[in-house]
């Protein structure tokens, strides 16, 4: 097997046994993106140099004898809008584009003290949003699955990395489904965890009310190991729960689903989404009741109906006034005028795309007298309304299976233009956001095409451990699809 | 708005610009259908909330890097245009 074939558990394992080196796994990762990113686009910086000499750094440390940690040598990549310290983080932006932060964020300082060697970082919307990466300033990310078609987004470079065997593990944020579409898209898993798990400080904000951490890899074991080393109180995030978490990893013990009840979506006709999609709904309900769970089709009435709207008037709110920092005087892009004004509205008006733009103009409006009383109250509103109704569901399950995307992977270029329809396509995952509940994509297999089938399965808040357990079930019942690499890829080159 | 937003547009843009957030905010008034009477404001529940950390001064090393990013120096200090309403 090749080091870039191997999960991030198999490529500490085998690096802390000295069967290779992590200055070798770190090549090895750099030398698949020098083969396939002028195809795929993922990364916005390699850097190798600091990749090199930190792993040089855990290479020294295993042979005095010192434990590096869970993650030893395992090369990572990070989404270009987490702060890393002398490397410089644009948000795929042009107000940003040469912007070097002074600290790290603390889920990068997480994964560098467990061992992990951080070899990219990963293209994305710009600032987060959107959902096909197609809206970057170093260009669209390409789906390593099929180079046609979008790999999601907005942290499709960091699903594109994984996928394309650049790295076993990367970090992305997810807001309203950033790392769980794009994982769907890509065919591998992505989890967010529950708001509050995971520290935020140092990850540029796109809504501060929604943004989480998230891990993605080609296993659910994978994700598990990296939540154990990122999930953990951090005096720097308020927002994040200083409770002591448990062993992610240890509940991926769990054999079977006897005594387990799973609940499955059914508010939605299988006409109003992709067949195969909706065939892999049905397949993995099918496994879980052959895994012993008991399986009872649910409807969300409330999340569905009104999820995608609550969403968009909350997060558009929150992300007009944490764009404001971007002025053109703390910050990158610089483009002066005779007066003040004139100066913040010439740099923000020159460096942000015209998605950004409509989402910062729209948020304005919305905490504005008259459009707060009639849009951003009702909603918070909505919002409590949605977290009983989740919480009446997890009072009667353990988990929830439901779609992660509507569609599957779209070809590139052909996005929705109006922005409603668009928006849609967050439909099943935008209500877990708000929730603040955990949620993984898990791959389901593949169509003849090489075209990824997912679900994805939520539970209730703080349950990331247990919802991990029944995931790995799932994931063994059909045989791992997600650590299998993209047909199209090796054939292109 | 735009203005508002420190944001200008062009004059060929502006009606795309409010015909699609005209859409948007039709799709989204949705959220005053729901009959939320008696239902309070959305806020986290934590498990356990998280104790402050101090707010401590220390030395930076990098000052002298942050201080070169900056658009315009003035001697040791930021440059920031005039503000309009004080010309």
């Amino acid at each position: 097997m090749e080091i870039y074939e191997m999960t991030a558990s198999e490529t500490a394992e085998g690096i802390k046994a000295g069967r290779f080196s992590a200055v070798e796994a770190a090549r090895c990762g750099l030398s698949r993106i020098a083969k396939f990113d002028g195809e795929v686009n993922a990364c916005v910086t390699v850097t190798e140099e600091h990749a090199i000499a930190t792993a040089r750094r855990v290479d020294g440390m295993i042979a005095r004898g010192e434990d590096p940690g869970p993650l030893a040598g395992v090369p990572y990549i990070a989404k270009d809008n987490f702060c890393t310290k002398g490397i410089r983080t644009t948000c795929s932006s042009r107000i940003l584009e040469n912007w070097i932060p002074t600290y790290n964020a603390s889920a990068i300082n997480f994964m560098n003290g467990a061992g992990a060697v951080l070899i990219a970082k990963s293209n994305l919307d710009e600032f987060a949003m959107g959902s096909s990466t197609e809206n970057s300033i170093i260009g669209p990310t390409k789906n390593p699955r099929d180079l046609g078609r979008v790999p999601g987004g907005s942290s499709g470079g960091s699903a594109a990395s994984v996928a394309a065997g650049y790295v076993p593990l990367a970090l992305g944020s997810d807001t309203g489904g950033s790392v769980r579409q794009p994982a769907a898209f890509c065919g591998i898993q992505g989890m967010k965890p529950s708001y509050g798990e995971v520290s935020r400080f140092g990850i540029v904000a796109y809504a501060s009310a929604l943004d989480q951490v998230s891990p993605l890899a080609r296993t659910v074991g994978d994700l598990a190991m990296a939540l154990n080393v990122i999930a953990r109180p951090d005096p720097n995030d308020t927002t994040c729960d200083a409770y002591d978490r448990p062993d992610f990893a240890a509940s991926l013990a769990m054999r079977d689903l006897r005594g387990k009840r799973i609940g499955v979506f059914a508010g939605f006709e299988a006409e109003q989404m992709d067949a195969e999609l909706y065939g892999a709904l049905t397949k993995a309900a099918a496994l879980c009741e052959a895994a012993g769970a008991t399986v009872e089709p649910i409807d969300l009435p409330i999340a569905v109906k009104y999820g995608v709207a609550t969403y968009y008037v909350t997060a558009l709110a929150d992300a007009s006034s944490k764009l404001g920092c971007f002025d053109g005087i703390r910050y990158g892009t610089h483009i002066d005028g005779p007066t003040l004004t004139d100066m913040y509205a010439n740099t923000r008006t020159a460096s942000f795309s015209e998605e950004v733009r409509r989402r910062i103009i729209l948020g304005t409006c919305l905490l504005t007298e008259g459009f707060y009383q009639n849009y951003y109250g009702p909603a918070l509103k909505v919002r409590t309304k949605m977290a009983m109704e989740f919480e009446e569901l997890f009072s009667r399950i353990d988990a929830y299976l439901l779609p992660t995307s509507p569609s599957m992977p779209y070809p590139m270029g052909t996005k929705e233009t109006d922005p409603t329809r668009l928006y849609l396509g967050d439909i099943f995952t935008v209500p877990i956001s708000l929730g603040g509940l955990p949620g993984i994509n898990i791959c389901m297999g593949f169509t003849p095409d090489d075209l990824p089938l997912s679900v994805q399965l939520v539970g209730p808040r703080y349950g990331d451990a247990s919802l991990l357990g029944i995931a790995g079930v799932i994931e063994r019942v059909v045989g791992r699809p997600g650590a299998a690499a993209p047909r199209k890829l090796e054939e292109v080159r | 708005m735009a203005r508002a937003a420190q944001i200008r547009l062009a004059p060929e843009d502006v009606d795309r610009m409010m015909d699609s957030i005209n859409d948007i905010l039709s799709f989204c008034a949705l959220v005053g259908d729901l009959d939320c009477a008696d239902t309070p404001d959305f806020t986290w529940r934590m498990k356990k909330l998280p104790s402050r950390r101090l707010d401590e001064a220390g030395d930076w090393a990098d000052r002298d890097r942050f201080k070169s990013m900056s658009p315009t120096m003035e001697g040791d200090f930021f440059r920031v245009p005039r503000i309009h309403a004080e010309d």
